[in-house]
């Protein structure tokens, strides 16, 4: 069952300004920020969106939240974002948003224990919002987002300037309330981390349009298909191997990197095991921000 | 025919009433009015400062109206057939209408006019499956209002009292219906006022002019010119928020007068409503 249909979605900003050329004359000035958009999302799906800074991700996720209207088009949601109130404790605009939602008083305590239990909050719904950290603030934006259970939960971008630890127990959390709820998550975030763990699909976007919308790691395989090998140069004789080897081949700070294409790498790997020790050698997959820098840098994809 | 159109006019909005009441909806608001004074109460009671420079800072600016309209009556015995403890009654008036306004409304609707729209902090009024321009008003309630309300009702009855008019219970009983019909009225006048945040962002100038024209509602309304009366009367209809009422108190039952504030009172409701719904349609957001 679809929970979020967007059908051919666009959005324009217009302004009206005065005319370099000729000063009495008013000209308007129209930016097409999202351009015939759209998307189709199962209930229980999680969907990253990603797309570099001023592509469109925002204001489609405000279009599909039903906070700003598509200049044409028409986008089905069913759900909502939520936010706190800054002078108050977490627990009073809980509270309050019980009513905004008209949630039965059993069935709002029985959910506040579990989201206090799970997030690990109990300490800090009673003090200020405005005295809490930006980590602490998350969690409680979370609760509240999740208080009244919302079919379609909405993140832009939940983890920014949170530290490891916060930002993977919010990325638990919102994998916990994935399973238990079948909460259909649109989420919008700059790190990869966010994407790779959450995010089996993916929704790419630039200069308000959609530029793949497909599965992660098909993606990540097509765009980087080549692996990194890593051997540590700890000593000379490994420096003169290295040099040695004919293929594109870099060293930095004593480590030697190859970037060695799918097809060459049983070919590579037997060369380079045959020279180095094998304890200083490490074969991984290209860094998932290089691969998404790519995409962005590229003019389109071609895979759709 | 007066009355045929007025018990009419009751009669829906009593019907309005109850079809809210009947759904839940009437519960629902009252109860979000509720916490929301709550919350309010809770967040004051630690600014006590605050509040007690507040009140002082509006007692203050009364007395210096009372010496304003008392050097005023030295020179004249009547302001338009009015004496000094009408007009100061209706002063008293034109007080606690926008102390009560400011109780629920104001600030949030001052908002509205500065930060909402430019911030993109609408988003929160927006997405809330409760009528948006209900929540942006009670968004930043004032109620350590209703401690100068306090004096000025004492200030006002003492007025009444000095006034030597004669006072029925039936004019009472229509000056208490005037207003509440004059509080909505003055409600949905702020409204409009800051609609055109919508399209121009920031907005300071339209409400700061609704902000002027509420000087004028402390004066009876047989000193203005004709021109003036009639805008104020009927464009930007603050005389109907307090001068209607204050003269219900001092006359006879007005059945006319009581029709037009129903009638522009609904009007301005409508037109409030109708421009915020278009409003909303135009809102942008912000960048995240």
């Amino acid at each position: 069952m679809n929970l979020i249909s967007a059908k051919n979605i666009s959005k324009k900003y217009s302004k009206l300004a005065l005319d370099p050329d000729h000063i009495f004359r008013i000209q308007r000035i129209e930016k097409e920020a999202v351009a015939g958009f759209d998307l189709e999302i199962e209930e229980g799906e999680i969907v990253g969106f990603l797309g570099p800074n001023g592509a469109g991700k925002t204001t489609i996720l405000k279009m599909l939240s039903g906070i700003i209207y598509p200049t044409s088009g028409e986008a089905i949601v069913m759900g909502q974002k939520n936010q706190l109130w800054w002078d108050l404790p977490a627990i009073d605009s809980f509270s309050l948003l019980k009513e905004i939602y008209e949630i039965p008083e059993a069935k709002y305590k029985k959910k506040l224990k579990t989201l206090m239990d799970v997030l690990s909050m109990h300490d800090i719904v009673n003090r200020r919002l405005r005295n809490l950290s930006l980590g602490e603030r998350m969690k409680c934006e979370l609760a509240a987002c999740l208080l009244h259970e919302p079919k379609v939960l909405f993140l832009d971008e939940p983890t920014i300037g949170l530290d490891i630890i916060t930002a993977q127990s919010i990325r638990n959390f919102i994998k916990e309330i994935n399973k238990i709820q079948r909460c259909t998550i649109i989420l919008t975030s700059h790190y990869m981390g966010d994407i790779e763990e959450l995010c089996r699909r993916v929704v790419i976007i630039n200069h308000g349009m959609k530029v793949y919308d497909g599965d992660f790691k098909a993606l990540i395989k097509k765009y980087a298909p080549e692996k990194i090998v890593k051997i540590n140069l700890g000593e000379k004789k490994d420096r003169e191997k290295f040099a040695k080897i004919k293929i594109d081949k870099k060293i930095e700070d004593g480590v030697g990197i190859i970037k060695v294409p799918i097809k060459k790498l049983s070919g590579l790997a037997k060369e380079i095991f045959g020279k180095f020790n094998a304890e200083h050698i490490t074969i991984q997959d290209p860094d998932t921000e290089d691969v998404i820098a790519k995409i962005y840098k590229g003019k389109e994809l071609d895979i759709k | 025919m007066d009355w045929y159109i007025l018990f009419n006019i009751f009669d829906r909005l009593q019907s309005g009433v109850k079809a809210l009441s009947r759904d839940g909806k009437m519960k629902k608001y009252l109860k979000i009015a509720k916490i929301v004074l709550k919350n309010a109460y809770i967040r004051d009671s630690k600014i006590i400062g605050n509040v007690t420079s507040n009140l002082l800072v509006s007692l203050t600016e009364v007395a210096i109206t009372l010496t304003m309209f008392s050097t005023i009556f030295k020179n004249t015995d009547s302001l338009a057939g009015w004496n000094i403890y009408q007009v100061v009654f209706l002063y008293t008036l034109m007080k606690g209408i926008t102390l009560i306004n400011g109780v629920y409304a104001r600030r949030g609707l001052a908002d509205m006019a500065k930060k909402l729209i430019r911030t993109g902090e609408y988003d929160f009024y927006a997405t809330k499956p409760v009528n948006s321009m209900f929540l942006v008003s009670m968004s930043k309630p004032k109620i350590y209002n209703l401690l100068t309300l306090f004096f000025v009702a004492i200030l006002s009855v003492y007025c009444v009292v000095k006034s030597g008019m004669p006072i029925s219970l039936v004019s009472i009983f229509f000056f208490v219906l005037f207003l509440l019909v004059g509080i909505i009225l003055f409600y949905f006048i702020n409204v409009v006022s800051v609609i055109p945040a919508f399209w121009f962002i920031r907005l300071f100038s339209l409400s700061d002019v609704v902000n002027r024209f509420t000087q004028l509602m402390r004066y009876p309304a047989g000193i203005y010119p004709m021109a003036t009366k009639i805008v104020l009367f009927t464009i930007i209809p603050v005389l109907v928020v307090t001068y209607f009422p204050a003269w219900q108190l001092f006359n006879a039952p007005n059945y006319l007068y009581l029709l037009y504030a129903v009638i522009i009172t609904l009007i301005f409701g409508i037109v409030a409503n109708y421009l915020w719904k278009i409003g909303e349609k135009h809102y942008g957001s912000a960048s995240s």
